[in-house]
């Protein structure tokens, strides 16, 4: 049987259209969803530590009425914090979420950084650091970036178990070991800077700053980007989670090479706060103590007496207030997995629970040294 | 200029349009400057250098097509091979050769420094692709395999185009000077691929590759004595499937945007972790540079005679390998594959990954015969088995790190030995998302092939199921590429 010479040519168009058509749709459709579906501006940080627990920074005023920062979670804030003039000796307070994440949170209620820094005022000022899941790798990499930027008197180092299985330093806070630009300047706090790397020193960083900038001011999806990515990654981390059965109760292992390179970055800090004539005070965090830690013991004491070890072995203090805070004042959070039940939160407490450990730590601090200067 | 960027993917819109609008000569006029503009938007000050190594070559093979006397036959040659070479020699080698020179004298009791100078030097983006593309250019003018092009700009423009400049595929002057030359017409099926490819490459970098490089740095930037034997094997494959995926989008970007213009390059990817020989890899990896290899060094370097001018491989003279004889071959080949290591980076690490590939593509000549009466079935079986870990392995040389080529060796070989000592099974020292998402990753590798080679073929082409499963691919490829496009990471193979 014969076939048409016109119906070859359509086979022929249509095989080519068939090609086509799916990856022109692909293209239109696909940012087409993105942007229906491209968030408001939505706080990754707040949506980590659930509905239930508030982020809250304490901050202070000047005598003009001026608000001052004394409370930051990324590299900008550790920026602004260097470069206040601080008239008074300064407590470094280094910890994770659990400084600003109060649980339960209601309107006048004081996160543990606060109320500290209210108690040793007017004879010290507390500035407090305190990213989520900081490692003391971060907190390393903050203390040597502030050491020399102001008088530190005191630093208060909180070591938590989990933090130590990270190794990474975010990309804000990589930015601290350089610090300043080839002018002097501030490095710039972009939110480009970390997408350029790159092409970073080539004249394409230019025109890529130019067409994105562009881009960001005039296409909202485009500027939900950032927003997405963190959404997409949330969202598979919740999968994850429900898929194979994770929540806030289950056991974290130590990851030796992580741990080790965590511990190695206490003793360097350690040993950098000696040779500045700066006093240290490591405290293990509270967690919960009503239930079974999600730990390993055996790994949960190694890490107790390697804290331990270290700062016998620098003169630091040290502190363990694991069991600080009474079971009733801590709260729960939300799923970890997609499953919407509310989990056991052992790393976030309410109002009192600050209170709490802004005393302790305040009664171990004493009175301000003597021979505290004014800031450098 | 990054492939994963708005400006490359604005700038490529642009000159294929100009492409499918101006006539020849213009049209040509047109591809030499703008990819000469796509190189400068990395630096400006090295396009001298690149036009210098493409006009040496140029005017060679010019004298070599008039030139009838062997002896200054091959002087021209000389001239090619010393002035690209040298180059490559000089900005790829020369601080690597230097540090060598000064640990050989500091052993031997003798301090001297390096001159800062030398310490100085950058590497020119894509040095290593030009100069083999050129050279090989040279070579096929001497063989007289092809006509030395007297256009300059046709010439510049297959040396320099835009698309392969930076880390190929390696194309050869016979495969695209005609294609430059004339254009073809206008195809809708190669607008499809061509788009297709440039989707796929920009998902396989921006939302993988990119993606699993924390991933990678972080092991591989652990003290290796605290990694178990599991977590050296896991972060070979993490690396091994993330230099996949980074280098196959750049090739997959390179093919794509040259098929827009109608101009077709030759592959450079084929599954290469479904091979079930080191044969099979490496006919499966890299592919213009594993036949450039062979054409312009392995067999020269064997003796073998080249006679013939296809594409698709130079056959051996068959009397030839006779007469040579195997410890010739085998010198060959070990000494073909430390200098491919080399071409890779300066350093021994890299030297070392070259002859890995040596003694296992040699491993399996010995070894080939004695499963040869075998069933196919359990031979592939089996050959993938070996081959996929084996190969895997290499990689932890071709990713070592340290400050100084002692400590990149001493993290290779601690990561390597671990694999061998079964005390070293017993603990996980990675993040639990490094062991899923290398397995998960591995297994989506294997899907893709066996849906690419085992449900396609029998689903009807143009059909309804593939085109409405082809369509949510590619919307959900262009919904993932459009958040995650950045140029946050270089391409791996820019640094080669």
């Amino acid at each position: 049987m014969g076939v048409s010479k016109g119906s070859i040519e359509f086979r022929e168009v249509w095989g080519k259209l068939a090609l086509l058509l799916p990856v022109v749709i692909g293209l239109l459709a696909g940012p087409t969803v993105v942007a229906v579906l491209s968030p408001e501006s939505v706080a990754l940080d707040e949506l980590a530590l659930g509905a239930e627990t508030s982020s809250v920074l304490a901050r202070a005023f000047d005598p003009a009425g001026r608000v001052l920062p004394i409370h930051g979670k990324t590299g900008a804030d550790v920026r602004r914090l260097a470069r206040q003039q601080w008239s008074a000796p300064v407590v470094l307070w280094l910890g994770n979420s659990q400084l600003h994440g109060v649980n339960q949170y209601r309107p006048g209620q004081a996160p543990a950084p606060q109320q500290l820094h209210d108690r040793l005022l007017p004879a010290r000022r507390v500035l407090t650091v305190s990213p989520p899941n900081a490692s003391p790798i971060e907190h390393a990499t903050i203390f040597e970036y502030l050491h020399d930027r102001m008088a530190i008197e005191t630093v208060l180092l909180g070591v938590c178990f989990d933090d130590f299985r990270n190794r990474e330093v975010r990309a804000d806070l990589r930015g601290l070991s350089s610090g300043v630009t080839a002018t002097g300047e501030p490095v710039s706090a972009d939110p480009l800077e970390e997408d350029l790397v790159g092409v970073s020193e080539t004249t394409q960083e230019h025109t890529e700053r130019w067409l994105n900038g562009w881009l960001e001011r005039h296409w909202g999806p485009w500027r939900a980007r950032a927003q997405m990515r963190g959404q997409f990654f949330l969202g598979l981390y919740r999968l994850r989670n429900t898929l194979l059965g994770i929540d806030a109760q289950t056991r974290r292992r130590m990851l030796r090479p992580s741990y080790q390179a965590n511990l190695d970055a206490i003793g360097e800090m350690l040993t950098l706060a000696r040779q500045e004539n700066i006093d240290v005070l490591v405290y293990i965090v509270p967690i919960r103590g009503d239930l079974a830690l999600p730990y390993d013991p055996a790994e949960y004491a190694a890490f107790r007496a390697d804290i331990q070890r270290l700062c016998d072995f620098s003169g630091a203090d040290m502190l363990n207030l694991e069991e600080l805070i009474p079971p009733e004042f801590w709260g729960r959070k939300d799923a970890t997995g997609l499953s919407g039940q509310a989990e056991l939160d052992f790393m976030h407490f309410q109002s009192p629970g600050h209170r709490r450990l802004a005393e302790t730590l305040a009664e171990h601090l004493g009175p301000a040294r003597p021979e505290s200067g004014p800031a450098r | 200029m990054i492939f994963n960027s708005v400006t490359f993917l604005l700038f490529l819109a642009v000159v294929v349009v100009l492409y499918w609008k101006l006539p020849r000569r213009p049209r040509l006029w047109m591809l030499f400057l703008a990819s000469l503009c796509f190189y400068g938007f990395w630096r400006w000050e090295f396009l001298p250098l690149m036009l210098f190594s493409a006009g040496t070559d140029y005017l060679v093979s010019l004298r070599l097509g008039v030139t009838r006397n062997r002896t200054r036959r091959r002087m021209l040659l000389g001239v090619s091979l010393l002035v690209n070479l040298g180059l490559l020699f000089v900005f790829k080698y020369l601080i690597f050769l230097a540090v060598n020179v000064q640990a050989t004298f500091q052993w031997l009791g003798v301090e001297f420094e390096i001159p800062a100078w030398l310490g100085n030097i950058v590497l020119p983006l894509g040095i290593s692709f030009y100069t083999f593309q050129t050279i090989s250019y040279s070579v096929d003018v001497y063989r007289r395999f092809v006509k030395p092009q007297t256009d300059f700009i046709l010439y510049g423009t297959y040396v320099i185009f835009f698309p392969q400049l930076v880390a190929g595929p390696i194309l050869r002057a016979r495969e695209v000077i005609s294609q430059l030359d004339v254009r073809p017409r206008f195809d809708l099926a190669d607008l499809a691929t061509g788009l297709r490819r440039i989707l796929c490459g920009l998902f396989l970098k921006t939302v993988l590759a990119d993606n699993i490089a924390p991933l990678v740095n972080v092991g591989f930037a652990a003290e290796a004595h605290l990694l178990s034997a599991w977590d050296v094997w896991t972060l070979a494959f993490l690396f091994g499937l993330q230099i996949y995926f980074d280098f196959s989008a750049y090739s997959h970007i390179a093919i794509g945007s040259a098929r827009l213009m109608g101009i077709h390059f030759p592959e450079n990817f084929d599954f290469p972790y479904v091979a079930t020989s080191p044969r099979e890899f490496w006919k499966r990896w890299h592919i213009s540079l594993s036949s450039w290899i062979r054409d312009y060094l392995y067999l020269p370097l064997a003796g073998a005679r080249v006679h013939d001018r296809s594409t698709g491989g130079l056959s051996i003279d068959r009397e030839r390998r006779l007469q040579t004889g195997r410890l010739h071959w085998t010198r060959a080949l070990f000494l073909t594959w430390a200098i491919m290591g080399l071409w890779h980076g300066a350093a021994w690490t890299f030297v070392l990954w070259g002859l890995y590939h040596g003694c296992f593509v040699y491993g399996h000549r010995l070894l080939a015969g004695l499963v040869q009466n075998w069933p196919q079935r359990i031979r592939a079986g089996l050959g993938w088995c070996l081959t996929l870990p084996l190969a895997m392995l290499s990689w932890v040389f071709f990713r070592a790190e340290g400050t100084t080529q002692l400590d990149r060796l001493g993290q290779a070989f601690t990561m390597v030995a671990k694999v061998a000592n079964p005390a070293q099974y017993l603990a996980l020292g990675l993040r639990e998302n490094t062991y899923l998402v290398t397995f998960l990753l591995m297994l989506g590798v294997v899907a893709t092939w066996l849906v690419r080679t085992r449900l396609l073929p029998r689903l009807r082409p143009a059909g309804p199921a593939v085109l409405v499963l082809d369509t949510l691919a590619c919307t959900a490829m262009a919904a993932a590429v459009f958040i995650f496009l950045r140029p946050v990471v270089q391409f791996i193979y820019f640094q080669f």
